[in-house]
């Protein structure tokens, strides 16, 4: 993988350990997205509160280390200064730095990989045969409001991401191998940029199908939403894994295990808000 | 409806809530005619279990009769009786046809927040807060049954709902924590704590062939009906030393198995009565391994562990030397109560046990808060609560007060 960003071709993606897997599925191109949802980062800023924190430390710091003797005012103020403004390099510097890391990043290589799995048990041909047929995407994964068929693989795609986030986007499936896998990527103009594959292995021992989803797609959020997300299991992969259970139940049970619609007695106001959440 | 519902630790109140409906084909709705508290929802009761919100409505041990079937449930029909499982089992997933049910890998809409505890996640129960799924439990006038195909079973009319109500957790509870020590003719069985589980342990062990049975308590009228009904030697760790008076009674050996019937919240005298509960006090352990530290101990050399008491979370002071060194098998989970319906209503046909015996107290669902308190502080020599909806009061509604002060 190149790791100067000028040797990469903008908007490709590096390979992985799942395209490895399958040889055949080149590194999709992906075009950026014209909202662009990936958060720039800020540029650096002295703000007064900055100022006052540089203060802060230096004064802080010049109590702790400065030489104890200075019995002169004016080497004390000296002093005191040199520290603050030593405090105040620093700080700028690491910012710097940390400002032209993420645009680097953020403007080549800074797609997110994901990767998960169930076991189904089921025979892989029944498994493949449920998720070829894109109706039935919505009953396992319930953020997509629809998917519609435009024919010779392509297809369109309408997702509600949590937040009010409204993501559309044309897929093409790029490889489709029945009972194995089905590979896909987003095409141009699309919100969400991504390219995936779905496996069908046969599980060892006869014990049904496991069913492996590999895919790159744009970040979406900041570091801090994602872990946020995360600790709410509401990013991309927790989404994926969940909808890959449903997936395993509608296979297995033919329902969807749910609570949704039941009694319960009067909740908190903090019980409120997460039954909120939980169903977005 | 009327249902019970947990408001918060040491807080269960009664509520009007709408009915249940149909939300899944394989659901059924069943109006409850029998419920009872089961030890596992004190520790609900007193705020151990993480997950739980208020407002969610309790009980897992519950029968009644089916109101009205998803399309889905081909077995059963409006009018039958039926005694329901704690654990939500699919019926088709790897565990539930390996007769694992309560390791069903479809039934719980929260998996992920058991996996973040525990690794995987077991089974949805009923009202056992939302890292077990969250559903709705039977303490109630009806509730919603998922995979009611699966789990439900019918009982004949000749039986009463006593007779059969515990069929739905507490005794095939009992019986696979026997089943479990793999009981060979002529062994002796230890069973720590005699309240319902620990007393079905009891009789499930002389069912399955073992020569002795001795349970260890330290409330008198339990250890009456561990003796009385269930035939069992009986020790009062207020009065000897268990580990020591085991070693006597067995020739020095110890026990073939010991059974733990009593869970995360053990009790006891001395030094580690008082660490266990600094340290859970101080939230450095969840649980209180009161009695498997003393089973694991008192146990002879190559001897079963099992453990049908509840823990959730983290335990401390373990005697992990002792299980490599002594060649312990331990053994334990959630009850897969569908795999033993079938054969555990043929013994109660046949008239060889009648589980009723456990019972000490029948109310009318509107005492619940009473009740709770009652059976947590074991006043009023409670063993066993049964609550039937609907039921008439034949006096003034007791107080939470009225049960009167903690024990511990």
């Amino acid at each position: 993988m190149a790791t100067d960003p000028a040797e990469t071709t903008a908007g490709m993606i590096p390979p992985t350990p799942g395209y490895e897997r399958s040889p055949g599925v080149e590194p999709p191109v992906l075009h950026p997205a014209p909202t662009q949802l990936a958060q720039r980062p800020r540029p650096f800023r002295v703000t007064p509160g900055r100022a006052v924190g540089w203060a802060a430390a230096g004064t802080a710091l010049a109590a702790v280390f400065a030489p104890r003797r200075l019995a002169n005012p004016a080497e004390r103020n000296i002093t005191l200064i040199a520290f603050v403004a030593t405090v105040a390099a620093v700080d700028v510097a690491v910012n710097l730095r940390k400002t032209a890391r993420s645009r680097i990043s953020s403007r080549s290589h800074a797609y997110e990989l994901l990767e998960q799995s169930v076991v189904v048990d089921k025979p892989p041909s029944e498994c493949y045969a449920f998720w070829h047929d894109l109706r039935n995407l919505p009953r396992f994964m319930p953020l997509l409001e629809s998917v519609e068929d435009l024919g010779s693989g392509r297809s369109h795609w309408v997702l509600n991401a949590p937040a009010g986030v409204r993501l559309e986007w044309d897929a093409q499936i790029t490889r489709d191998e029945p009972g194995r896998l089905i590979g896909w990527r987003s095409l141009p103009n699309s919100n969400l940029a991504h390219a995936g594959v779905v496996r069908f292995e046969p599980a060892p021992g006869d014990r049904g199908t496991v069913v492996r989803v590999v895919a790159h797609y744009q970040p979406l959020m900041t570091l801090a939403g994602k872990r946020f997300a995360r600790f709410l299991h509401s990013n991309p992969d927790a989404r994926v894994r969940e909808d890959l259970r449903r997936f395993k139940q509608l296979l297995e049970t033919g329902e969807v295990a749910t609570t949704t619609g039941q009694p319960s007695g009067p909740r908190s106001l903090v019980g409120r808000a997460i039954n909120k959440w939980s169903q977005v | 409806m009327k249902a019970i519902c947990w408001m918060g630790t040491e807080d269960v109140r009664i509520q009007d809530v709408p009915e249940p409906r149909i939300l899944n084909p394989r659901d059924a709705i069943i109006r409850i005619t029998s419920t009872a508290i089961c030890g596992s929802d004190v520790h609900l009761y007193d705020g151990y279990i993480p997950t739980m919100m208020s407002g969610d409505i309790l009980g897992h041990e519950f029968m009644g009769e089916v109101v009205e079937v998803g399309p889905g449930v081909r077995n059963l029909k409006v009018g039958d009786r039926v005694v329901n499982p704690f654990p939500i089992a699919c019926g088709a997933c790897f565990f539930c046809r390996s007769e694992m049910h309560s390791l069903c890998e479809n039934s719980n809409p929260n998996a992920w927040m058991a996996e973040k505890l525990w690794g995987h996640s077991p089974a949805g129960l009923f009202g056992y807060s939302h890292m077990l799924g969250g559903y709705a439990g039977g303490q109630a006038e009806y509730v919603r049954v998922p995979f009611a195909d699966v789990g439900p079973i019918k009982v004949p009319d000749h039986l009463t709902d006593d007779q059969v109500l515990f069929l739905s957790d507490i005794f095939p509870t009992g019986y696979m924590a026997a089943e479990n020590c793999n009981i060979q003719p002529g062994d002796t069985v230890a069973v720590w704590g005699c309240g319902p589980v620990g007393l079905f342990a009891i009789a499930s062990a002389f069912l399955l062939g073992a020569e002795r049975v001795i349970a260890i308590d330290r409330f008198p009228e339990r250890l009456r009906v561990a003796a009385e009904k269930c035939h069992a030697e009986t020790l009062n760790y207020e009065d000897t030393d268990p580990q020591e008076s085991l070693r006597e009674m067995t020739g020095g050996r110890g026990p073939d198995a010991c059974i733990d019937a009593v869970g995360m919240e053990g009790h006891a005298h001395g030094f580690f009565g008082t660490y266990d509960r600094v340290k859970k006090t101080l939230r450095m352990q969840t649980d209180r391994p009161t009695a498997l530290r003393q089973a694991i101990l008192a146990c002879r050399n190559g001897g079963t562990v099992s453990i049908p008491g509840v823990y959730g979370g983290f335990v401390d002071k373990i005697p992990f030397g002792a299980i490599v060194n002594k060649a312990l098998v331990i053994r334990t989970g959630q009850t897969h109560v569908q795999k033993y319906l079938r054969p555990l209503l043929d013994l109660i046909q046949q008239g060889r046990i009648d589980p009723s015996f456990v019972i000490s107290h029948h109310l009318p669902l509107e005492d619940a808060p009473y009740a709770y308190r009652m059976f947590r502080d074991k006043q009023d020599e409670c063993v066993k609560v049964v609550l039937k909806p609907g039921a008439a009061r034949n006096r003034p509604a007791p107080t939470v007060a009225a049960a009167g002060q903690p024990l511990h």
